[in-house]
């Protein structure tokens, strides 16, 4: 990759648990253990996985609102995770963020437009008079009207919410905007309003996303690159083409097999690797690779020795002993 | 084929400060033995409330069933005094729900929760309904059953609640589960276990299943027959086939195409993507035409003015849309 935004580089961060009795060891939850990657401007890089995969931990670390424990975030040059105090405040303008609950993350006491204006004032973006004309703006972009400028939040839909947020999250004009799920908690039919709204708003101002999602499908629609973490670490990481049309790791495979697809009638269970159980605990992540619990090709090697992420071809990595050299894969190869 | 459940022109209605609402209006389906129905919809629509209605559990003294019949095996559910809802509730008639996490009792083991339906309704002793617990468990794939039987909701996973829940549902035996989007809180990969499980169920037992959900890939993998549902009304009938390749409802359409779809495969390309403008209309708001008309993007004057009447498209297949009317008046 020539140009580079966003570069996340062996990212750690560990939470440490209280001790169950005095003397007892010390436990630590590996959220994020050893990730990197990079992030071309203008491009949306998408992290898939399932619950405690930390897919949400990586957009806390980016946006500073989690400790880091290890590594480091850099954008355009800048570490951001080094900044401390007024520089990273300063630098927070630059990556702003759209959350998963466009109820639980808007003030129910502010109106609509002073929600969209507070990280101008806290950054000492414009004066009075600019902040509220961005804000007329704004709303104009995302598609709300500018009279909603005095509502308060509970008088908008779940869609209109997060056009709320979508604009909130502009409003610094930011580099890098991190999205964790934005599309999760609304209705089907609105889900595909703001992804038309997110693919816009980047066509016109070269936006960069970091898109944090579990929904395959929308990864597939918004991506240009996709990482696929498995308890802490990517296990795949591959352009949009490349992922969907070969698919190399097992758990890659098991999940994009796992989903209900249209032309798949009644017989899903057929065509499907199906993983037993759920995923095993970050607290004590399985030795060796960490997949290999429920892996259904794991032999002894992937069970003591963890396999590096490496690259397969160009610009496909993998961390998997058993594709070889070139992407040979031990699955099925090919999806119906 | 002889239908087990069979509602028509239910009709349910809530008094809210708007005024009375009409929630249901007019939903008809019939479900056989061994068949598995889809039920979707946008929130709102109506399809939880249909369950509900189904099981004598529309909420009072806000919501009433004012029209229409549900029928049991012959049986009027709505007329059905409640003692004897309760005699066929979890027992003929089970229902599992869209919040494993909360449809649990947190204070007494699964064991005990499972039991309680084979002790009611089966007269099953202590040790008996115990045994049947453990049983359930392992007829849901959960490992270490007997070990697991006296553990509480909070040691089990997300998944594993759901199994759980299943487990209880199915304690009895009913003859119909009535599935409230048993996935929509579960990851992709714990998705694809219940619905297997579910599948199972329905091959090994002949159990006939309500499937509730948003998601028209679960449709398209679960279910035999499909009912769309708008604002309380069905707006589309028909084999899942008709439904999903030839749907003859805009709305069915806008469903189907307003989510990316997972393209996999040599020459997977990126999925398309239409948006259904605008939100479901408050129920109280709703005019004399067709509910659908304000985001139709084929809505015609005598749609905002006259309800549609439902068209037969073909055998088993049909919709409440004016402009299958003007196709037919047009060939």
């Amino acid at each position: 990759m020539s140009e580079t935004l966003l570069s996340v580089g062996d990212l750690r961060v560990h939470f440490p648990l209280r001790r169950a009795m005095p003397f007892a060891p010390r436990r630590t939850v590996r959220a994020v253990d050893g990730v990197s990657f990079d992030v071309a401007p203008g491009t949306t890089f998408g992290i898939v996985g399932e619950s405690g995969s930390g897919k949400t931990t990586i957009a806390l670390a980016v946006m500073r609102l989690t400790d880091i424990t290890g590594g480091r975030v850099a954008l355009g040059g800048d570490e951001l995770s080094a900044l401390h105090g007024e520089r990273l405040r300063a630098a927070r303008k630059r990556v702003q963020m759209i959350f998963q609950d466009p109820y639980s993350s808007l003030n129910p006491r502010m109106r609509a437009g002073a929600i969209v204006e507070e990280p101008m004032q806290l950054m000492g973006l414009e004066d009075d008079a600019g902040r509220k004309a961005r804000a007329r703006e704004l709303f104009t972009q995302v598609g709300l009207r500018e009279d909603q400028l005095q509502l308060f939040p509970h008088q908008f839909s779940g869609g209109q919410r997060q056009r709320i947020g979508i604009a909130r999250a502009l409003a610094t004009k930011p580099e890098l905007v991190v999205c964790d799920e934005p599309v999760s908690a609304l209705d089907v039919a609105i889900q595909a309003q703001i992804l038309n709204l997110l693919t816009e708003l980047q066509r016109q101002y070269g936006l960069t996303y970091l898109f944090i999602s579990h929904d395959l499908g929308v990864v597939q629609y918004l991506c240009d690159e996709i990482a696929v973490m498995y308890l802490g670490r990517i296990v795949e990481q591959a352009t949009r083409e490349a992922l969907f049309e070969n698919p190399l790791h097992p758990y890659t495979w098991a999940l994009l097999s796992a989903v209900p697809r249209l032309g798949r009638r009644r017989r899903g269970a057929a065509s499907r690797i199906r993983l037993e159980g759920d995923p095993p605990s970050p607290i004590n992540p399985p030795a060796g690779c960490r997949f290999s619990t429920r892996c259904p090709f794991a032999e002894a090697r992937c069970r003591s020795e963890e396999p590096p992420l490496r690259e397969v071809h160009a610009g496909h990595r993998i961390a998997c002993h058993l594709v070889g050299e070139g992407g040979a894969v031990p699955h099925r190869p090919g999806l119906d | 084929m002889d239908s087990l459940l069979e509602l028509e022109h239910l009709e349910v209605e809530f008094d809210t400060w708007d005024g009375r609402v009409r929630v249901l209006d007019g939903v008809s389906f019939s479900l056989a033995a061994g068949e598995t129905l889809g039920i979707v919809g946008e929130s709102g629509c109506g399809k939880s409330m249909t369950a509900l209605a189904i099981m004598g559990l529309v909420p009072t003294p806000a919501g009433h069933i004012t029209g229409g019949s549900i029928r049991f095996a012959g049986e009027d559910l709505v007329r059905a005094p409640q003692a004897r809802l309760r005699q066929l509730r979890g027992n003929r008639i089970a229902m599992i729900f869209q919040e494993p996490m909360t449809s649990l009792n947190p204070v007494f083991t699964v064991g005990e929760q499972i039991a309680e339906a084979a002790r009611e309704h089966l007269g099953l002793s202590g040790t008996e309904s115990r045994h049947r617990s453990v049983e359930m468990l392992r007829a849901v794939h959960i490992p270490e059953a007997e070990k697991r039987v006296d553990e509480y909701p909070h040691q089990f996973s997300g998944g594993m609640r759901q199994r759980v829940m299943i487990a209880m549902a199915l304690a009895c035996e009913p003859q119909v589960l009535i599935a409230d989007e048993p996935t929509t809180a579960l990851d992709v990969t714990v998705q694809a276990q219940i619905f297997d499980l579910l599948q199972e169920l329905r091959e090994t037992k002949g159990t006939a299943i309500v499937l509730i959900t948003h998601d028209m890939g679960a449709i398209a993998e679960m279910t035999d027959r499909v009912i769309v549902m708008y604002a309380g009304r069905r707006v589309e009938e028909g084999a899942v086939e008709d439904i999903l390749d030839r749907p003859a409802h805009p709305y069915t359409r806008g469903l189907l195409a307003c989510r990316p779809q997972l393209q996999l495969g040599k020459g997977a390309v990126r999925p398309a993507l239409r948006e259904i403008p605008g939100v479901v209309p408050p129920l109280h708001l709703l005019g004399r035409g067709c509910a659908f008309a304000e985001r139709c993007p084929d809505a015609m004057p005598r749609c905002r003015d006259e309800r549609p009447v439902e068209t037969v498209v073909r055998a088993g297949h049909a919709a409440a849309c004016w402009l299958l009317d003007e196709r037919r008046e047009a060939a």
